[in-house]
């Protein structure tokens, strides 16, 4: 099977998109790619099923996947924030800013750094040169839209809001021969605007936020070179010739509208050329149904292949490749991954 | 009867939170109470500006009130009354570090969001909201960052109003949390595992709601597929114990104002 060095599976949510990027994993592993997955928020029983488990989350773990008469092996991580941050403390020599009140609470799991953590655990891995395919599941909807924008968010803070906190930490910083930042940037101009919205924070917050989160300030902004890194994957991110990007929608709801604002918001990343895949198609399954004219249960039919054909129809035209995944009917997540990973190996992309 | 002042639908993308959360606002309505179903603008992104003008155009087309937050507006007014200055605030949340700052942190939009929520139910008692809120992770970030802000801010004016925060949202008189799950065995346990982490937060009021149920279709004559479904279905639900406040069947209706109507009897247990 064919594959770049990244596949990135993004959808509206609900969708089932962590599972088909497990299979796509699994697919890829069992025709001999070394394959990390990556991936954000997984149900319990995917986590199970696995082998990951909460307490090795930020770390990378081997996977055993027992798989018609063979076993898929490949490495999975679970993102944990708080650890891919004990990872930029420990590669920058900067273990200070683990202690920092602030920096402690938003480093949580939904304490609001996720995204851009988890950019920067992807630029970790793929520095290691251990993996011919990362395969990342990235978070649902406008939280993948939040992932996107991590990245353009990374360069406006450190652009733009650096240099107007420096402008009026400048003698403060400066003061503090422990603390090594440029020069020019300490010298320049002072434009007064931030100290003043320091001094009105100030006044809803009590002082010690202030101290806090100036402290905050200093040392995300000494950990820059972290970051920054991660600014650079973006280039291969965008590189289609190294990525390739998923859409993940399905037939059981109706999200046309948002799998084309997802396709048309990201439209550098989701050319033509990428693909979109269509998880829980069920027409295959009815074309033998024939019920009466007019009955209730030609309602019904005519209800769902409505729905699956209404939502191919408004998505032809925009991808290279429509693939279809059928509806898996199992409660045994273990079969719906196995069926999806037999379909993804006759996928040709 | 006693209601509420804030119900919350959340859950995942696609499970039809939306549908309901205009099913839920027309029962109270038409029970004569002043209600308006509100969502969160956020101005930046496309998706949103799309999505919820489909949610106002649906709302206007029932005859429901709206709120829609936006991110700028809420913060500017928040702060304004925070320092008594409206040109203050004004200023603030033009400078471009304070639109940096909640871009790297996006749980202080919801700080703000949930703040302004509560300004309106406070400045008048009959108010009651219906929040339709987004999918699970976002809910989560919406609740934890209250407490993560509370924790962060120690004292203060900004302690003192996240506190009076927290008192009202884990206040099950006032608030309560309507999840919306799907009835499939992966749906059912996520729901399992949010009402968990819900429940580490704070002691919320939930109600699980199971929407697409195709248990209504039981006594059709179905292909196999559909006939594993439905078997599936009542498989998942005897499997996971957890406790379905509501179902709500799949439905064959076309267009909003049908859909609508069919929904409204489900709507009643949930009040």
């Amino acid at each position: 099977m064919d594959s770049k060095q990244f596949e990135i599976f993004s959808g509206t949510g609900g969708v089932g998109k962590t599972t088909l990027a497990t299979a796509r994993a699994l697919a890829l592993a069992d025709s001999g790619k070394k394959v990390l997955l990556i991936t954000i928020d997984p149900a319990k029983r995917l986590k199970d099923l696995l082998g990951l488990s909460d307490e090795k989350s930020g770390d990378t773990c081997p996977v055993d996947f027992e798989f018609e008469d063979t076993r898929i092996k490949l490495d999975a991580l679970l993102m944990n924030p708080e650890k891919t941050f004990s990872k930029i403390a420990q590669r920058t020599n900067q273990s200070e800013i683990l202690q920092n009140r602030i920096l402690k609470i938003l480093t949580r799991p939904y304490g609001g750094l996720n995204e851009i953590l988890s950019v920067v655990e992807l630029q970790y891995q793929n520095q290691s040169g251990n993996y011919d395919t990362i395969v990342l599941d990235t978070p649902p909807g406008s939280h993948f839209l939040d992932f996107l924008d991590s990245i353009e968010r990374i360069r406006v803070f450190f652009d733009q809001s650096f240099i107007d906190i420096f402008n009026y930490l400048g003698k403060k910083v400066e003061s503090n021969s422990g603390m090594n930042f440029g020069k020019r940037m300490v010298t320049m101009v002072v434009s007064g605007g931030v100290k003043k919205l320091l001094g009105y924070l100030g006044k809803v917050t009590g002082d010690k936020f202030v101290d806090d989160f100036i402290e905050a300030v200093l040392h995300i902004y000494s950990t820059k070179e972290a970051f920054l890194g991660a600014l650079e994957l973006q280039k291969v991110l965008r590189n289609p010739l190294k990525t390739d990007w998923f859409l993940v929608t399905s037939v059981e709801q109706n999200k046309l509208k948002e799998a084309l604002e997802i396709k048309s918001h990201a439209k550098d990343l989701f050319t033509s050329e990428s693909s979109i895949a269509l998880n829980k198609c069920v027409s295959d399954d009815l074309t033998d149904w024939d019920p009466a004219d007019g009955s209730k249960e030609a309602e019904l039919k005519n209800a769902l292949l409505n729905r699956e054909n209404q939502l191919k129809a408004g998505l032809k035209g925009q991808f290279k490749n429509i693939l279809s995944f059928p509806e898996v009917l199992s409660i045994d997540p273990k079969e719906h991954l196995i069926k999806l990973t037999k379909t993804w190996k006759k996928v040709r992309i | 009867m006693s209601f509420k002042r804030l119900y919350i639908f959340t859950g995942k993308g696609g499970v039809g939170k939306t549908t309901l959360s205009l099913a839920f606002t027309k029962t109270l309505q038409n029970k004569n109470k002043k209600v308006k179903l509100t969502y969160f603008k956020t101005s930046k992104l496309e998706e949103h500006t799309i999505q919820y003008q489909e949610v106002a155009d649906k709302a206007k087309k029932l005859g429901i009130q709206t709120l829609g937050l936006d991110l700028l507006e809420s913060a500017e007014a928040y702060i304004g009354k925070k320092l008594g200055s409206k040109t203050i605030a004004h200023w603030v949340v033009k400078t471009p570090f304070f639109k940096s700052l909640i871009n790297m942190i996006p749980g202080f939009n919801y700080l703000i969001f949930m703040g302004q929520v509560l300004e309106f139910l406070k400045a008048d008692s009959d108010l009651i909201l219906v929040l339709d809120s987004p999918s699970s992770g976002h809910a989560l970030t919406m609740f934890e960052a209250t407490k993560n802000f509370n924790q962060i801010f120690q004292k203060g004016s900004l302690y003192d109003d996240t506190t009076e925060m927290l008192n009202m949202l884990k206040s099950p008189q006032f608030v309560q949390l309507n999840l919306v799950t799907l009835p499939a065995p992966l749906p059912l346990q996520e729901s399992s595992d949010f009402i968990q982490q819900v429940k580490d937060i704070e002691d919320f009021d939930i109600k699980l709601i199971c929407n697409y149920s195709f248990q209504n279709f039981k006594e059709l004559d179905l292909p196999e597929s559909l006939q594993t479904k439905l078997k599936n279905e009542l498989e998942a639900l005897a499997k996971n114990e957890i406790q379905i406040d509501q179902f709500i069947p799949f439905s064959l209706a076309q267009n909003v104002d049908d859909l609508t109507k069919e929904l409204l009897p489900s709507m009643e247990s949930l009040v």
